[in-house]
């Protein structure tokens, strides 16, 4: 591809993805901004709004201003402004995020790898280990390991010599390790199905029997001639592997008692101890913020996409 | 000894628990420095054959039965981390589509390389330089530099010229070339065979060529075995076959060569379809496009019978 072809291609994707993510925005500030009280209530065999539709509107336009204005970074959550503590709590939770995204990464190709069917053997256990993860709903998964974490703390049972790992809290790096684990499952199945689904396809393929042809074994043929196959797929997978994470984040931080940008989330919404004005502008910021940082690991994802898959596919015809 | 000795080669493929054969008792040998042609419309088992030589039969596919004797050690009683050094160093095969032989996402000649470095422990720079060599040894220009290219900045004849410089890479006994040329302009045809003649000099190596080009055969092969429906109906030495065809397929083959000479009419063609797998005829499988069938043809599978010394046919007439 031509430096002009791929300048091009990355200016139009970030121009189509900041228009997006503008609306994204809007969308969010109109959603936070519809008051917590707002119901729709039967009386006298009559279904309406408890609140009129000016007032709903009024309240969105407020949210609008507070974030534009940065009122709402200064609003106090428990002697904190809301700014501080969204860059406390972004901290905890990009930790877990970044460890736990590497850590599906590596362990979904490589399990992935070994999910793959010979093709002399149906391998239906090894299709279960991968399929059974993802067919499982995610809150069932991260309490099954919240469980076991559990277990193991109570009875002082160490891994691998390490200390009883810490089952609560969020004051050392030692205690975002359990947390990891629990919110990479989903996707490490999720990108282990995807390299085994890659590898399976691609053995039929000519130039993998070709290199079979030359005297290559099946380890060589996957580390040389379908690695690169691979890692594309899972990166054009990845924005929905980000995906599964951030909307993993609020139930592992809220079991874990990990006090990330996903407990403050439910606590803002939840707790009686912040009031609802506070609360509100805060929840606001924390989910524009969280969308907007969704949204750049989204386009930086995009663009290496688009600089490198077309050169394959230009390749392939 | 024969360098190549294939013995009742029975390769089937088995689907719903039924069984296909693919390549049903197939006998040939391969001497040293010799072509070796096999013949056949599409279906008839070339390539089957040879990717049971190459030990490369996938599932549902099947080595049911014989020998596949090279320098006299059976292939088949070998396990696949054992076969992994026959194939590219003993034995090389190329492929039908150059167009996808080749790994879109490697650089081209480290798809030469590769077999240096698997085969020979060639260092990762030796085996560089050893693969420009060979580009340039089978025509590619400028192969230092397109050692880096990737293969969608050939055409489809210098990627054949590749997987030959790969095939040839560690100079192997035979060379498996199923159908070369198929996939290639008419113009790329006479120099990737004209090739491919000059590295068998060169390299003393046998060929086993899978083609259904009889033009080919004649300008290449010492031998020809003309398959059908997973059998052998003829073999002979190429002059031997192209003088006096004695099976009924083979004539057929031979009447469909457009010729020079014969300025007006209509291409012969063998009317009717190869039979699929599944629904083999009892009896001689080319009776039903065989215009000299008797009721004997529909009942008997004929064997495959020598008529003249190093000339065998499978049909009931003789002669």
């Amino acid at each position: 591809m031509m430096k002009s072809e791929i300048s091009k291609a990355v200016t139009k994707k970030l121009i189509t993805h900041f228009l997006t993510l503008m609306l994204l925005v809007i969308l969010v500030l109109i959603l936070t901004g519809i008051p917590q009280d707002f119901n729709i209530v039967s009386y006298n065999a009559r279904t309406r709004a408890n609140m009129d539709f000016n007032e709903i509107l009024d309240a969105v336009y407020r949210n609008f201003t507070m974030l534009i204005n940065g009122t709402s970074l200064f609003v106090k959550i428990q002697g904190e402004t809301a700014v501080a503590l969204l860059f406390r709590t972004a901290l905890k939770s990009f930790t877990v995020l970044f460890f736990s995204s590497l850590l599906a990464l590596f362990s979904g190709v490589i399990f992935g790898i070994f999910a793959a069917r010979k093709k002399d053997k149906a391998g239906t256990a090894k299709l279960l280990w991968s399929l059974i993860p993802l067919s499982l709903p995610d809150l069932l998964t991260i309490t099954l390991v919240h469980l076991g974490v559990l277990y193991l703390y109570n009875n002082g049972i160490s891994i691998l010599g390490i200390l009883p790992l810490p089952a609560y809290g969020d004051d050392t790096i030692l205690h975002a390790i359990y947390p990891v684990i629990s919110i990479s499952i989903l996707p490490a199945a999720y990108i282990a199905r995807i390299t085994a689904g890659v590898i399976e396809e691609d053995m039929t393929k000519l130039h993998i029997i070709a290199a079979r042809g030359k005297g290559c074994s099946r380890y060589r043929i996957i580390k040389d001639h379908m690695l690169k196959s691979i890692l594309y797929k899972v990166l054009s997978a990845y924005p929905a592997v980000i995906g599964i994470l951030f909307s993993s984040l609020i139930i592992v931080e809220r079991l874990f008692y990990y006090r990330g940008m996903g407990f403050y989330l439910i606590f803002l919404r939840t707790s009686p101890l912040v009031p609802s004005y506070e609360a509100g502008a805060a929840f606001t910021l924390f989910v524009c913020l969280l969308c907007v940082i969704y949204y750049l690991i989204y386009t930086f994802l995009d663009i290496i996409k688009s600089i490198l898959i077309p050169g394959i596919n230009k390749s392939k015809g | 000894m024969a360098l190549l000795e294939v013995r009742g080669l029975k390769t089937y493929f088995y689907i719903d628990n039924r069984e296909y054969p693919a390549v049903d008792d197939v006998s040939f040998t391969l001497d040293e420095g010799r072509t070796l042609a096999v013949i056949g419309e599409s279906g008839s088992g070339k390539s089957v054959t040879a990717l049971s030589i190459m030990g490369m039969i996938d599932p549902p596919g099947k080595i049911s039965g014989g020998q596949i004797l090279f320098r006299g050690k059976d292939l088949l009683k070998k396990t696949d981390r054992q076969m992994q050094k026959v194939r590219g160093k003993e034995i090389s095969m190329i492929y039908q589509d150059p167009m996808s032989a080749l790994d879109p996402l490697n650089k081209a000649g480290d798809q030469i390389s590769e077999s240096l470095i698997i085969h020979k422990q060639a260092k990762k720079s030796e085996a560089r330089s050893i693969a420009v060599e060979l580009m340039k040894s089978v025509g590619i220009s400028d192969a230092n530099k397109r050692y880096d290219h990737l293969p969608n900045r050939f055409s489809g004849g210098m990627r054949q010229r590749l997987m030959i410089a790969a095939a040839i890479s560690c100079g192997p006994s035979i060379l498996i070339a199923d159908e070369p040329t198929t996939a290639l302009d008419v113009t790329i045809q006479a120099d990737i065979l004209e090739l491919l003649c000059r590295l068998k000099e060169e390299n003393n190596m046998s060929i086993i060529l899978n083609t259904h080009d009889l033009g080919v055969v004649a300008k290449m092969a010492d031998d020809v075995i003309v398959m059908y429906c997973g059998q052998i109906m003829e073999s002979a030495p190429c002059t031997t076959l192209f003088e006096d065809p004695r099976n009924p397929y083979t004539k057929k083959l031979m009447s469909c060569i457009p010729r020079a000479d014969k300025k007006r009419g209509e291409l012969e063609t063998i009317k009717g379809y190869v039979p699929h797998l599944t629904s083999l005829p009892k009896g001689c499988r080319f009776q039903n496009r065989c215009d000299l069938v008797r009721e004997e043809c529909r009942l008997i599978d004929p064997e495959l019978t020598e008529i003249t010394k190093g000339h065998y046919s499978r049909c009931i007439l003789r002669e």
